[in-house]
């Protein structure tokens, strides 16, 4: 009798433990199992994104420990959970315990700066950016710079030194659909040519290559044709080897930072 | 000659019709009036009339009205926006901080800016948003977490972002800012959770702060002997309505909220400035040239969060630059607004709180209308005699149009214990649907205040007003309903329902050379044109 109630008593304090942890936000799951397990489901969820080892892809490196929306285990959580809105990160429809296991997992890929190797010179790879690969011409850097290719002000957050070199050299092999190259031939003639924006059954909105938007009716068009290309030339053979590692160090530095008051 | 007059239009028409090639110059905004093709700052003008000498849907054919398209928001919040267009784009929020432009022609979006919020807001009435500023290519947005946006117009992409203040200390921005020169000013919110008011500039380049009004001053500062000791420190005073702005003068008109706790006075003793107030401000420094308080030492909720009216008109047969202010407290004020002198102050809506103004404008309150414990019944109630909703003066008519309420609550006195970042308010406020109550949209003289012509509403109203060279007076209704009034007689011409409670202001332009209508209802934005 007195061993199953102190057994009873045990229980209940692990479960208020439990409650409380996650009351703070704390993971409850942070044991070499809940870590295996997170890891496993991590292959399965999240690698195609963010690298088998969270190096990144076309989803942030998640070894540096830093995380913009909520670096806390209830930041993690929440964004795992529930996707973070317009950034591509879907929800994770799973129960709330393996969810805690992802986290963990995130939580044990973090490296510090150190064992994170980026090759390159990031100074140099600022001067190649603006001289040499006349990147700025369709890119933009807090407001500096073209609009044709995507915003570069924060790709340093969203991009792994893999991913960016690999579109450096090769732009073709992952293109961003937003930046696919859009031809349109109008009834009356005008031909152009630029990157979709939005479409639907009756209309096409698009920037143009000298970045102005329209938006067209498709009764008005002949054709709309869209080559799974981007308008992004390869600089593989205008940058040297080492030059490419200059550039990616230079955009991997690329984080933007807010002011607090 | 009128070859060259001719290549010349050809050229300006050019230069605007490739969709966002201008820059939307100081200049530009200075003289929206003369495009009205477009919709370039919040009330449409600095002067805040929110008039549009756009006439070709005019009282002879607004019946033919016919919806262009619906803009559905992602939302269950309010929906605040009024758009700005430009060039042929429209730039709209969404609530709670997010940023679209869209073709007018289609209702479809270029981009989006869609922000990411802290998990936890505070915000008295809504995770709401009232519009953009647009300067040379950028907009700019305040978001409830408080900070302001610098977006790049062709693509949303953020320039900078600043954070103004500190959202866990309750501070928010649902203000559409003011671009005025090289300058945005930007107001905040957060009179709910005894925040410290005040009004922003930032450089519209840089995103660097260039000035900073307290509306609650500090020590060593006039008006600080006006709050009972550190009560100035949680003293509210937001400015979370965009004001306006006299070029030739270079002063921005802007209106302040209410002093905190809101329903309880006893913990600040004094005037409280400047809380209820028009503070009138240097443009290039912020320094304070004049003010007025309406409500001095407020108990009932009552900011003066309208839109400030600058009219060049003769009053009592002197030509005076005039500004025209219908407050919450219910009364009509007109202020030679070069020296602050109060030219007129008198009752525009039901109230049983005060017997009369002195000759300085000042109430005197009666003695048993303050909050109690068993609640006190007042009109005008805490949502005033009018709220934050767009007025409209229209030149044609002369006549200055207003959405009144006479509507009363019952308020009560308690608790003023404060906590940062909990809700201030010293107690409750309740409605009381069972007295009688009216709404009315009003064309006043507003000169005199004379009242021309009033056409009733079922209930009061959360919609603001446009009135357009086509003689016509747009605006909706608590229940769905937009509809355009004849800007003469008050006569309705044409309404339809939209089934969702209009929060908004509606707007007017032009796309591909023809007239369109936008206004805001429940969670959507709805574009009406003539085909």
């Amino acid at each position: 009798m007195r061993t199953r109630w102190i057994a009873g008593f045990i229980v209940a304090c692990a479960a208020l433990s439990l409650w409380a942890q996650q009351e703070e936000g704390r993971n409850p799951y942070t044991s070499a199992e809940d870590v295996a397990a997170g890891a496993d489901l991590f292959g399965k969820r999240c690698a195609l994104c963010h690298g088998a080892d969270g190096s990144g892809g076309t989803g942030p490196d998640l070894r540096r420990g830093q995380f913009r929306h909520g670096g806390s285990d209830a930041g993690l959580f929440r964004s795992i959970r529930f996707g973070i809105s317009d950034s591509g990160m879907p929800r994770l429809g799973m129960p709330d315990e393996r969810v805690w296991q992802v986290v963990a997992h995130v939580r044990s890929l973090s490296r510090s700066a150190k064992e994170i190797d980026v090759p390159g010179n990031a100074v140099q790879g600022k001067q190649l950016y603006l001289g040499k690969g006349d990147c700025s011409r369709c890119h933009t850097i807090n407001g500096v710079g073209g609009r044709l290719g995507p915003d570069l002000s924060d790709i340093g957050w969203l991009r792994s030194t893999r991913h960016l070199k690999s579109s450096i050299i090769d732009p073709d092999q992952d293109i961003d659909r937003r930046y696919l190259s859009l031809h349109i031939l109008k009834k009356d003639g005008q031909a152009i040519q630029g990157v979709p924006l939005n479409e639907d059954s009756y209309s096409i909105q698009l920037m143009d290559l000298q970045e102005n938007l329209h938006s067209l009716w498709k009764r008005d068009l002949d054709e709309i044709r869209q080559e799974e290309r981007s308008w992004m030339p390869s600089y593989q053979g205008t940058f040297s080897e080492s030059e490419v590692d200059d550039l990616v160090s230079f955009l991997y530095s690329l984080r933007r930072k807010t002011d607090q008051p | 000659m009128k070859l060259l007059v001719s290549i010349a239009l050809l050229i300006l028409i050019l230069s605007f019709s490739a969709s966002g090639m201008a820059q939307v110059t100081y200049q530009r905004i200075l003289h929206a009036e003369q495009e009205p093709e477009n919709w370039l700052t919040y009330s449409g003008t600095y002067d805040g009339h929110r008039y549009s000498r756009l006439d070709q849907i005019n009282r002879g054919n607004v019946r033919n009205l016919k919806l262009k398209w619906v803009f559905q928001m992602r939302t269950l919040e309010k929906v605040e926006t009024t758009p700005l267009v430009v060039d042929g784009v429209m730039y709209l929020t969404e609530p709670p901080s997010n940023a679209f432009a869209l073709d007018p022609g289609t209702g479809r979006t270029y981009w989006s800016y869609v922000r990411n919020l802290p998990e936890v807001i505070k915000t008295c009435c809504g995770r709401v948003n009232r519009g953009l500023a647009i300067l040379g290519e950028r907009l700019y947005l305040g978001t409830v977490d408080a900070h302001l946006v610098a977006l790049d117009s062709k693509t949303g992409s953020p320039v900078w972002d600043v954070a103004v203040a500190d959202p866990k200390a309750g501070y928010s921005i649902t203000v559409a800012p003011l671009a005025v020169k090289d300058k945005i000013i930007v107001g905040i919110s957060g009179g709910e959770f005894g925040i410290r008011g005040f009004l922003d500039a930032y450089d519209a380049e840089t995103g660097k702060r260039a000035w900073r009004f307290y509306t609650v001053p500090g020590p060593g500062e006039p008006g600080h002997e006006t709050w009972e000791g550190d009560s100035w420190k949680t003293g509210g005073a937001p400015t979370w309505l965009t004001g306006s702005f006299d070029p030739e003068l270079n002063l921005i008109y802007w209106g302040t909220g209410n002093p905190a706790p809101d329903f309880n006075g006893k913990t600040r003793a004094g005037d409280n400035l400047y809380s209820d107030s028009v503070v009138v401000l240097d443009a290039d420094t912020g320094k304070l040239k004049w003010y007025f308080q309406f409500t001095p030492h407020d108990v009932m909720d009552w900011d003066a969060a309208q839109i400030p009216v600058l009219l060049d008109a003769p009053f009592q047969g002197r030509p005076r630059k005039l500004l025209l202010w219908p407050n919450r407290n219910g009364f009509y004020y007109v202020f030679d607004r070069e020296t602050g002198e109060l030219l007129l102050a008198q009752q525009f809506g039901k109230q049983t709180w005060t017997d009369g103004l002195d000759s300085q404008g000042r109430p005197n309150v009666l003695p048993d209308v303050l909050p109690s414990e068993e609640g006190t019944l007042v009109f005008p109630g805490i949502q005033g005699a009018i709220n934050w909703h767009s007025t409209s003066y229209n030149p044609l008519t002369g006549l200055l149009y207003l959405p009144v309420r006479e509507v009363p609550t019952l308020n009560f006195t308690g608790d003023v214990s404060f906590s940062p970042g909990d809700m201030f308010l010293g107690s409750r406020w309740q409605a009381m649907p069972e007295e009688p109550s009216s709404a009315a949209i009003r064309a006043m003289v507003p000169q005199t205040g004379e009242v021309k012509w009033e056409y009733p509403l079922y209930r009061d109203t959360w919609g603001g007003l446009l009135s357009t060279a086509g003689n016509l007076v747009f605006s909706g209704t608590l229940e769905g309903q937009l509809f355009a009034l004849d800007s003469a007689t008050g006569e309705e011409l044409w309404h339809i329902n939209t089934g969702g409670r209009v929060n908004a202001a509606p707007i007017t332009y032009l796309h591909e050379g023809k007239q369109l209508v936008t206004m805001a209802a429940g969670n959507a934005l709805f574009t009406f044109g003539l085909e």
